[in-house]
């Protein structure tokens, strides 16, 4: 009979072994991911996904230099420009107009601009020959072979007619008008959220930039791109989950330590929480390519709830085997009610949910057996020291509680969840904004304000999307939609547009110039300028100008997606989204993708279905508590959890103004542990030793919840509090189980 | 003793060896001015000739060409902008040409001697050659030509072309 405990044992500790070397083995190989738009649920078409996954402008930053007289500035720039940091390249602003350039010139009369184009139509040649006079007396230098190619100058003008910008152009940089201020435009090779690269690329230009600070102590500089937020936001979230386990874990052992003045508890309760801990890292890693830091963070709280299973064992192991033997049924069905309820988030579609859910699952599951297998083994009966003062304390408390009147108590739990539940359903806001992932320091989000002021190339999340067969189909589109996208421009609905139509004509468009500007060579009053400039018409030209034999940025705003070409015209300033979507409607394959909204939507849509959930997730603990100890016990336990739940999420509105989806997640939490408790105080055990279980587990549960509360990251502040207001609350409340429901019978080891 | 008098002569001779590279030397423009431009373009048989005056300011200056075509120009560090419709529109990818123009002008030796190499021809005028691009995408060389004031500039462009502006005072045309 004794062999085969030691077996069970063994090979449960054997197989943690397996797991750990896996680990071992895995996490060198595994990169955490720390990218927000990777938790949240899919887009809803397949190919706005696909796309979606192809525009990247997370990879570019901007520096803006100032507070010193320009030449010091530009000294500044070249200085930073002279150092090669790996991973980075700097735009060359002057290089890209050259190459433009060039491009134009060789392909001269083949591109004009849509007012030439309109006025050639027209038959208006004589403005034409004016522009062109007025042009070519002008001192600035014309493109090479101008007037034999194109008479008219009206490529050259085209290229000149180009948005200017608010900044002046620079070889290497972009000055402001004013000269107070240079700007620099970079890219990063490798993925912002990709952390290990992203904090290295950081890191050395974060040591460039202190090297220009201490050679021009003037100097200010301002940061703008996603590397600088999602550093951070590693960061942070790499020492919150550190630091806030580390301060948990130690409370857990003081706590432990001032309990039963030993130190074989701490090495029995190590004993459950480590295999708990690796195999939850284990199923995380096997289960996702790419775990989120973000859900560790979330999943330190594994500690608090895996401490609750020891302090019981432990207890229970202490009393001998008959009451080990006693407790485990409520252990199991306390385990039981709590998988249920992580399952429920299991079942969402919701990455982030998901990842912590298997985390928790997993790390439960084998907290549960390593108590089962291990302590019975490791603690002989009567070999710790409980301390007296907490027993004598949990046996006055106890006493405290049953001495008080059961139907008051009902009366009173009755009637305080009804006002609760109906403050919360007139009350209650929520706010849906995915911002509440990650926040970033003030300082950042100034030098972003101070950037985008200037009106450098920053364009808004939001972008317009024109779906085509070919990629010549979708610069046609495009150009037709130039004039209205110009019209809503005039209406304000946005500041500005950017498309690759606006650097290049379609060939249709490009055959069409030609056949037109034919025409007008024919005319009266170009005949006469060309007599005078003692010039011959040029023919007609095929050689056109395709995104194959062109060079730009803005040939990165064409996508193929599933067959097709997406153009995307990047806006800034958008003010009027809702008459912009409104004109949208009426045109067809355009679309306005708002990746933020999109998102808010899809956590306002997680939201509604975590309020599902929760509804779901009670009435199920309330059935199996009902199968398991009576309907009694069952409904006084559906009080303390609608008690619970519903203070921990007034609290939370209080605090926050708003609700959101972090505290109905934690309102899910909040339900599994008190389950627990309720489990444990409905039970038949020993109600001393079950006041002091709960006390300590939900000492060390507030500790670890209580600690992310102080998160500088909202939902995790979120999520931290609500527990912490919950968890506390279900401890105060659950001794009044014993009071309100029957009792279990005493039976053996199953549930 | 003998010290000293080498460090005073070391100290008479380091400004001559510091002033060895040729520096801008005509007075910087101010006010009025009239120009006679002629243009020649490469595949155009014919000069292009035009007049008019500029008006220089501290930080811009405007082109004001009043035969053959009335036409404007405002040229400013931050570009060229065309007088169209009633109001001035930039001309993309200008700004060097502003600058330059300035900077010829108003003889603005940081800028000159940051984009160009500074010599003087056997006819003592003085030549700019551009350092690097853009300017040397555009611009071969540019003549300086005067006395104590600039008189005549020649833009000598890589296409080709050539630009040659005659510049007159005011006051010495009355």
């Amino acid at each position: 009979m004794t062999k085969l405990p030691r077996l069970a044992a063994s090979g449960w500790l054997a197989l943690v072994l397996c797991l750990l070397a896996y680990l071992l083995l895995q996490l060198p190989q595994r990169q955490w991911s720390s990218s927000i738009t990777a938790l949240l649920p899919a887009a809803a078409e397949p190919w706005q996904q696909q796309l979606l996954s192809q525009v990247n402008s997370s990879r570019q930053l901007t520096l803006k230099l100032s507070g010193l007289p320009l030449p010091q500035l530009r000294d500044a720039a070249s200085a930073l420009l002279q150092h090669n940091i790996s991973g980075l390249s700097w735009y060359q602003p002057g290089a890209m107009l050259t190459q433009l350039q060039q491009q134009y010139q060789q392909h001269q009369s083949l591109l004009l601009s849509a007012q030439a184009s309109d006025l050639l139509q027209q038959g208006q040649y004589q403005a034409l020959v004016d522009a062109a006079w007025q042009r070519l007396y002008s001192p600035a230098p014309l493109l090479s072979n101008a007037l034999s190619q194109d008479p008219l100058l009206l490529t050259q003008q085209f290229m000149e007619q180009q948005s200017a910008g608010t900044l002046t152009l620079q070889q290497h940089w972009f000055e402001t008008r004013q000269g107070d201020a240079i700007v620099l435009y970079g890219e990063t090779a490798a993925d912002p959220f990709d952390r290990a690269p992203a904090s290295a690329l950081h890191q050395a230009l974060q040591q460039q930039l202190s090297a220009l600070q201490s050679q021009w102590l003037q100097l200010q500089l301002a940061r703008s791109g996603v590397l600088f937020h999602a550093v951070h936001a590693a960061d942070n979230a790499s020492f919150e989950m550190q630091f806030y386990g580390a301060i948990s874990l130690l409370a857990i052992l003081l706590l432990l330590v001032l309990c039963f003045r030993s130190a074989r508890p701490l090495l029995l309760a190590s004993l459950v929480l480590l295999p708990a801990v690796i195999a939850g890292l284990a199923a995380l890693l096997l289960a996702f390519e790419q775990p989120h830091v973000l859900a560790l963070v979330f999943a330190t709280t594994l500690i608090g709830i895996a401490i609750d299973y020891s302090f019981h064992g432990i207890l229970a192991a202490n009393q001998g085997k008959a009451a080990f033997s006693a407790m485990l049924p409520s252990l199991a069905l306390g385990l039981l009610t709590t998988l249920l309820g992580y399952l429920a988030l299991l079942w969402l579609p919701f990455g982030l949910l998901q990842q912590v859910a298997l985390f928790m699952l997993a790390g439960l599951l084998v907290a549960f057996i390593s108590v089962w297998l291990l302590l019975p083994l490791l603690l002989a009966p009567q070999q710790l020291h409980n301390s007296h003062w907490l027993q004598q304390g949990c046996r006055y408390i106890n006493h405290g509680y049953q001495g008080l009147p059961a139907k008051p108590v009902w009366l009173t739990g009755i009637g305080v969840s009804a006002v609760l539940l109906t403050v919360l359903l007139l009350q209650s806001r929520f706010s849906d904004d995915v911002r509440l992932f990650s926040q970033s320091p003030a300082s950042l989000l100034q030098q972003e304000a101070e950037v985008r002021a200037l009106g450098a190339q920053q364009w808004d999340s939001r972008f317009l999307v024109l779906l085509a067969d070919t990629p010549q189909q979708a610069l046609q589109q495009e150009q037709a939609l130039q004039a209205q996208l110009a019209q809503w421009q005039q209406q304000g609905w946005f500041t500005q547009w950017q498309g690759l139509s606006q650097q290049l004509a379609s060939q249709q468009q490009q055959a069409l110039h030609q056949q037109l500007l034919q025409r007008a060579y024919q005319s009266a009053p170009v005949q006469a300028y060309l007599t005078q400039l003692q010039l011959a018409a040029p023919a007609a030209r095929s050689d056109y100008l395709t995104p194959d034999n062109f060079t730009s940025p803005l040939l990165q705003q064409h996508f193929s997606v599933e067959g097709q070409t997406a153009a995307v015209v990047l806006l800034r300033g958008v003010s009027d989204t809702a008459r912009l979507k409104q004109a949208l409607a009426q045109l067809p394959a355009v679309y306005l993708l708002d990746p933020i909204a999109d998102a808010n939507s899809s956590l306002q849509h997680l939201r509604v279905q975590l309020l599902i959930w929760l509804a779901l997730a009670l009435l199920l603990s309330i059935a199996v508590l009902s199968w398991r100890r009576g309907i009694k016990a069952a409904l006084a336990s559906a009080l303390l959890l609608t008690l619970a739940i519903g203070a921990a999420l007034y609290f939370s509105l209080w605090r926050q103004q708003q609700l959101n989806v972090f505290n109905l997640v934690a309102a899910l939490l909040v339900l599994a542990l008190a389950l627990d408790y309720a489990v444990f105080f409905t039970s038949s055990l020993r109600k001393t030793e079950v006041m002091q279980a709960v006390l300590l587990s939900a000492a060390t549960s507030c500790l670890a919840f209580g600690m992310l509360s102080f998160s500088q990251t909202p939902a995790v502040a979120s999520f931290g509090f609500t527990v912490f207001s919950g968890v506390a609350l279900s401890a105060l409340l659950a001794p009044l189980l014993t009071l309100l429901s029957q009792k279990e019978p005493v039976s053996g080891g199953t549930l | 003793m003998m010290r000293i008098y080498a460090m005073l002569l070391l100290g008479l001779l380091l400004p001559v060896q510091a002033d060895d590279s040729p520096q801008l030397r005509f007075q910087p423009l101010q006010g009025q001015l009239q120009f006679n431009q002629t243009k020649q373009l490469q595949g155009l048989p014919v000069a292009l000739k035009s007049s008019g005056y500029i008006q220089l300011e501290a930080e811009q200056l405007l082109w004001h060409t009043t035969t053959p075509v009335d036409s404007k120009l405002q040229v400013s560090p931050a570009g060229v902008s065309q007088w169209q419709q009633q109001q001035y529109v930039a001309v993309a990818g200008s700004e060097f040409v502003g600058q330059l123009m300035l900077a010829v002008l108003q003889q603005q030796h940081q800028f000159i001697s940051s984009h160009f190499v500074l010599s003087n021809d056997d006819s003592g005028c003085q030549l700019l050659q551009p350092l690097q691009a853009p300017l040397s995408k555009l611009f071969v060389q540019i003549r300086l030509c005067g006395g104590s004031t600039l008189q005549q500039i020649v833009l000598l462009e890589t296409n080709g072309n050539s630009t040659t502006i005659d510049l007159q005072h005011e006051a010495s045309l009355d």
